[in-house]
């Protein structure tokens, strides 16, 4: 059934949004191995004919208990290790990331290419087509079940600051609400939230990270904010099904708290029409 | 083992991360930030779970397979969540499944951890000497009664420290 936007979700003509990641991780099937990495990549081929290669990505849980850091991860060595690889379509705005147990479909702004962000909707109509090609290809190899137990959903922002070392509080303050650095000259910045949800019963199943950073954008002198919001969880299942009913909620999660977080006055900017 | 700042993006950007701000939000956590050593436990544990996702097939002199890769990292978040920096290092065992188990042994009080799965995990805490069969629960991803647990026995064991020093 394809997604549909719910109804009371902010919306904006012009979004900051540079780069957008929604993904599964899932319980690997023993009986995969790095030599069938192009059985994966001829499931993805027609429409992301491109490759390359990354290094993989320790496996991530959302745990409650203690507060936890947002941006600190262990990498615990087991071994030899299977490539990240990226397939990419022919204009590399798209790509999907694979190793043993995740699967993950990026949009990304790129230098020179002339098309706007897709949308949600249009995204996850892809990316529950994709799970579904790899799921059915694991449960063919493995005779088991394809169990996913973490969903994470990413969009990254940036705010181009105006030029000058000196503007980089101005702006914060011009599009942030959590932040008021109007006492302070502030040369860069980086700020960090968490916020961990339940579901109705009142059970926790997942968490919201926020952080504004200052950065470069690569490639050019041009400085800028970045806003990150990443929601990642437990589906209540293993299931796909499962697992988009997650990402949408996460969807809307990280869209209310974009428009909450954020100032009438950037909203204005970037073309509030809900 | 690699502390490393985690990613499934590209988001293109070079982070210049020079310092960090408060600001006056109910949020859950304001970061620490990256580059912090670790604490002791956490140290040990990450060592040993090495150890333990590295064992041979059939370490048991039978059939078992050594502690899965998921299970080894969900263990180690599930200890982020439970342990303070004073926490004493636990005792990590392997199972037979490629599951393992976490165990605290202190002043008479016993906490175990039996990591089935990611997101399955049976925690109990007791005394093998004494008459009742101690607290059992079933958890998932929330582990605020193991929190208090072994925040209870990280007491005990900096009073005695203290006690004897």
């Amino acid at each position: 059934m394809p997604s549909i936007r719910p109804d009371n979700l902010p919306d904006f003509q012009r979004p900051p949004i540079y780069e957008v990641a929604i993904g599964v991780q899932f319980e690997p099937t023993p009986q995969y191995q790095q030599i069938l990495a192009h059985e994966i990549w001829a499931l993805y081929r027609a429409d992301f004919p491109h490759v390359e290669y990354q290094r993989a990505l320790p496996p991530s849980f959302e745990t409650f208990g203690r507060p936890q850091s947002t941006s600190i991860n262990i990498d615990l060595a087991g071994g030899a290790t299977h490539d990240r690889f990226w397939f990419l379509s022919p204009d590399k705005q798209e790509l999907i990331q694979f190793q043993p147990d995740r699967l993950l479909h990026n949009w990304r702004k790129v230098e020179g290419v002339q098309s706007e962000y897709p949308r949600f909707e249009k995204m996850i109509e892809k990316f529950t087509t994709e799970i579904g090609l790899l799921a059915d290809y694991f449960k063919k190899l493995g005779q088991q079940e394809f169990v996913i137990n973490q969903c994470e959903i990413t969009y990254i922002n940036h705010i181009p600051l105006d030029g000058s070392v000196d503007s980089t509080g101005a702006v914060a303050n011009r599009t942030f609400k959590v932040i008021d650095l109007s006492a302070l000259e502030v040369e860069s910045l980086n700020f960090q939230m968490n916020e961990q949800f339940k579901n109705p019963d009142g059970k926790l199943f997942g968490r919201l990270h926020c952080k504004i950073q200052s950065a470069y954008q690569r490639g050019a002198s041009d400085r800028i904010l970045v806003l990150e919001l990443t929601v990642r969880g437990a589906p209540e299942t293993g299931s796909i099904a499962s697992a988009i009913s997650f990402l949408e909620m996460g969807r809307s999660k990280v869209v209310q708290t974009f428009a909450k977080i954020t100032t009438e006055e950037a909203h204005k900017i970037w073309g509030r029409v809900q | 083992m690699t502390v490393s700042a985690f990613s499934s993006h590209d988001s293109n950007v070079l982070s210049l991360d020079l310092f960090r701000l408060r600001a006056g939000l109910g949020v859950e956590e304001l970061s620490t930030g990256a580059g912090n050593t670790l604490p002791d436990w956490e140290a040990a544990a990450a060592k040993r779970l090495e150890a333990l996702i590295r064992l041979d097939h059939g370490w048991d002199g039978h059939a078992a397979p050594p502690v899965s890769f998921h299970n080894a990292h969900f263990a180690f978040q599930m200890l982020q969540s439970i342990c303070g920096d004073d926490a004493p290092a636990p005792a990590i065992v392997p199972g037979f499944d490629g599951d393992l188990q976490v165990e605290w042994q202190y002043g008479g009080v016993q906490i175990e951890l039996h990591v089935l799965a990611a997101n399955e995990v049976i925690a109990w805490r007791g005394s093998y000497d004494a008459e009742d069969e101690g607290e059992e629960v079933e958890l998932e991803n929330d582990f605020t009664t193991v929190e208090r647990w072994v925040s209870e026995l990280t007491s005990l064991f900096e009073a005695d420290g203290r006690a004897t020093a």
